[in-house]
């Protein structure tokens, strides 16, 4: 049993839609690749152009061609001719033919330092002044693109020739300046920046040279660094250190002035027992120094015929030594008596 | 009956008797004899110092013995009294030879020898003489030995010396440098014959232990080691510890050269500890070197 039945609204002239619905499609796809091909200049009527190069270098087939920055066609082929020359086809867009003459000139040009080269061609270009201003363009009048700021269009500016030289005529050739392109102002940059970049690199090297002054400062410096964090290193350690003595310098001290405190309460009792004492212990040495006064006194009488004495015993000592030695003298008892003499030293024949 | 009378008469006059007549003499008696001459004060220190240099010379303390030495050579020469300046100076030259000091000890010698400032006994000459002899044969210099040695027995034979055994045995020692073997055993054999004859048994020591060198020498190995046992006897005798090592080395080396190290040994041993109890660890040293150095005994 069918779920949907054909009478459905919406199941009506549906192959009618489906192939309208193709048909936009096909048309769409149809006009993309129309609007691709005018693009890429499928339909576009071209005139075919050739010259001849010495070498191929630089050249590739789809190159593209400029004719004052417009791409006006490309290369279509690149042949070796009978004398081994390269015969370079072009294809121009014909729309742009009339500005190609026969003194129209075509070379290869690179529009930067990145990018492909192109085939430029160089046209005459017409401009119309009002006559008016005619008086002030002379002979050596040029005419220059410039652009009045940076963002913008570019202008054609006319500066005025000098007051000696001659109107130009109808018709007459000016002395175009193009506006510099990207090359040229590299170039001039180049001629500045050079010298700039000569005396930056010897700045550099003069900076890395090891034993330069900027990289012995440097080093002097990091070493100076280094030494100050090792200071502050010991510095933290010593504080630490500081701390934990302190500390234990502080509690020494309480208990050292626990023991003070001791001292000076034992001091104190002391001192109470010594004023107590005091006056019985003075009468006492007082006494002791005069009985001491007595007994030296009684020494002092007794001991004063001392010196006395021992000039005796000197005396008699000597006296003494005299006998001896007279004694010595006498016979019988000097020939028993063996005057000293000095004694050599007996020689060995085998030591 | 008789004999009382007698001793009464005996104890009745000895008291007067020594009161006038024996007492006196004993005050006079010492102005009629004369006594031995006394040292003067200064050339008492003088004497003193010789003295106790020869203590400490005694005691192997060179520098001390050598200070006194100097001490009372200097007393000597202000009182220019010759002889104790000869034999201060004798005294200091030997002990400089005995320290090993042989430009010194020359230097000394030789002020005698020229004398300088004036002439000295012939003893304190023939004492130089034998020094400078002895200080030869120590550099091995048998020629320079032989003529100081010589000149002194020279001297000696001109009065009458108790040198003469002690250069004869120096003169043996200088022919051993010399390699005559003949000359040094006669003058070994006539040493040893005149110490014998004035008794100077340390001297005859030496006779010997030079008569058993040149037996070492001639290889005469039994005979020499009987002379070593001789010498080391009298040495032993006397307590001269250095040549008693020399005597036991003497024999160790009889031995060992009979190929017998283990009867050298015990002699070895011996020596090294008569050094060890003179504390001479260099001596030590050297024989435990000889020791080490000594072949094993082969096996019969």
């Amino acid at each position: 049993m069918a779920v949907m039945k054909d009478t459905d609204e919406r199941f009506q002239y549906l192959s009618k839609k489906i192939g309208l619905f193709v048909l936009i499609a096909i048309l769409g796809i149809a006009g993309i690749i129309v609007f691709i091909g005018i693009q890429r200049d499928v339909f576009t009527n071209k005139t075919k152009l050739y010259f001849i190069s010495e070498n191929g270098q630089g050249l590739n087939e789809g190159q593209a061609v400029k004719l004052s920055g417009f791409k006006i066609g490309k290369i279509e082929k690149l042949s070796l001719d009978d004398v081994a020359k390269v015969k370079v086809e072009i294809s121009i867009n014909t729309k742009y033919m009339k500005w190609i003459k026969t003194d129209s000139t075509i070379k290869l040009v690179k529009e930067g330092y990145i990018g492909d080269a192109v085939l430029e061609v160089k046209v005459k270009v017409e401009i119309s002044i009002n006559t008016k201003y005619m008086k002030w363009i002379k002979t050596d009048s040029t005419i220059k693109l410039v652009k009045e700021g940076y963002i913008g269009d570019a202008v054609l500016e006319v500066t005025p020739g000098s007051v000696q030289a001659k109107q130009i005529p109808e018709g007459g050739y000016l002395n175009f300046q193009g506006a510099k392109s990207i090359n040229e102002i590299i170039e001039e940059l180049k001629d500045d920046i050079k010298p700039v970049l000569l005396d930056i690199k010897q700045i550099i090297h003069y900076i890395n040279d090891p034993k330069g002054d900027v990289k012995q400062i440097l080093g002097n410096v990091n070493k100076l660094s280094g030494d100050i964090q090792h200071t502050r290193e010991l510095i933290d350690t010593m504080l630490k250190n500081t701390d934990k003595n302190l500390e234990n310098t502080m509690k020494k001290t309480d208990t050292l002035l626990g023991s003070i405190k001791d001292t000076v309460d034992t001091t104190n009792n002391i001192l109470k027992n010594v004023e107590t004492k005091l006056p019985n212990m003075l009468d006492k040495v007082d006494k002791s120094l005069t009985d001491v006064q007595k007994i030296t006194d009684d020494i002092k009488h007794t001991t004063s015929g001392a010196p006395v004495l021992m000039d005796k015993v000197t005396d008699i000592t000597d006296d003494a030594k005299d006998i001896t030695g007279a004694v010595k003298k006498t016979w019988p008892i000097s020939s028993k008596i063996k005057i000293p003499e000095e004694k050599t030293i007996k020689v060995d024949s085998y030591e | 009956m008789n004999r009382i009378p007698f001793l009464h008469l005996i104890l009745t006059y000895t008291r007067p008797l020594v009161l006038t007549i024996i007492f006196p003499l004993l005050f006079i008696c010492p102005g009629c004899s004369t006594g031995p001459h006394q040292p003067s004060e200064r050339q008492q220190i003088a004497i003193e110092s010789n003295q106790r240099a020869e203590n400490a010379y005694k005691k192997r303390n060179y520098i001390k013995a050598l200070n006194h030495y100097m001490e009372a050579l200097n007393i000597s020469r202000s009182l220019e009294n010759a002889d104790s300046m000869g034999s201060n100076i004798v005294n200091i030259a030997y002990v400089y030879y005995r320290m090993g000091e042989r430009e010194k000890s020359h230097t000394y010698a030789d002020l005698i020898i020229n004398k300088n400032p004036f002439e000295y006994s012939v003893r304190y000459l023939i004492d130089a003489m034998s020094i400078k002899a002895l200080l030869y044969c120590d550099e091995s210099n048998g020629k320079e030995a032989s003529f100081w040695a010589d000149k002194a027995l020279n001297l000696c034979q001109g009065v009458s010396c108790r040198e003469e055994g002690r250069i004869y045995n120096i003169r043996a020692r200088a022919s051993l440098l010399n390699k005559d073997i003949k000359a040094a055993t006669e003058y070994a054999k006539k040493g040893l014959e005149i110490n014998k004859k004035i008794d100077d048994v340390a001297e005859m020591g030496n006779s010997m232990r030079i008569m058993a060198d040149i037996e070492l020498m001639n290889k005469n190995y039994e005979a020499s080691r009987g002379l070593y046992k001789d010498a080391l006897l009298i040495d032993k005798s006397l307590e001269l510890s250095d040549k008693m090592i020399k005597d036991l080395l003497g024999i160790a080396v009889t031995f060992e050269k009979q190929g017998r190290p283990n009867e050298a040994l015990p002699y070895y041993r011996r020596a090294i500890s008569i050094s060890e109890g003179m504390g001479s660890m260099e001596m030590e040293k050297s024989i435990r070197e000889k020791i080490e150095k000594m072949q094993p005994q082969k096996n019969p």
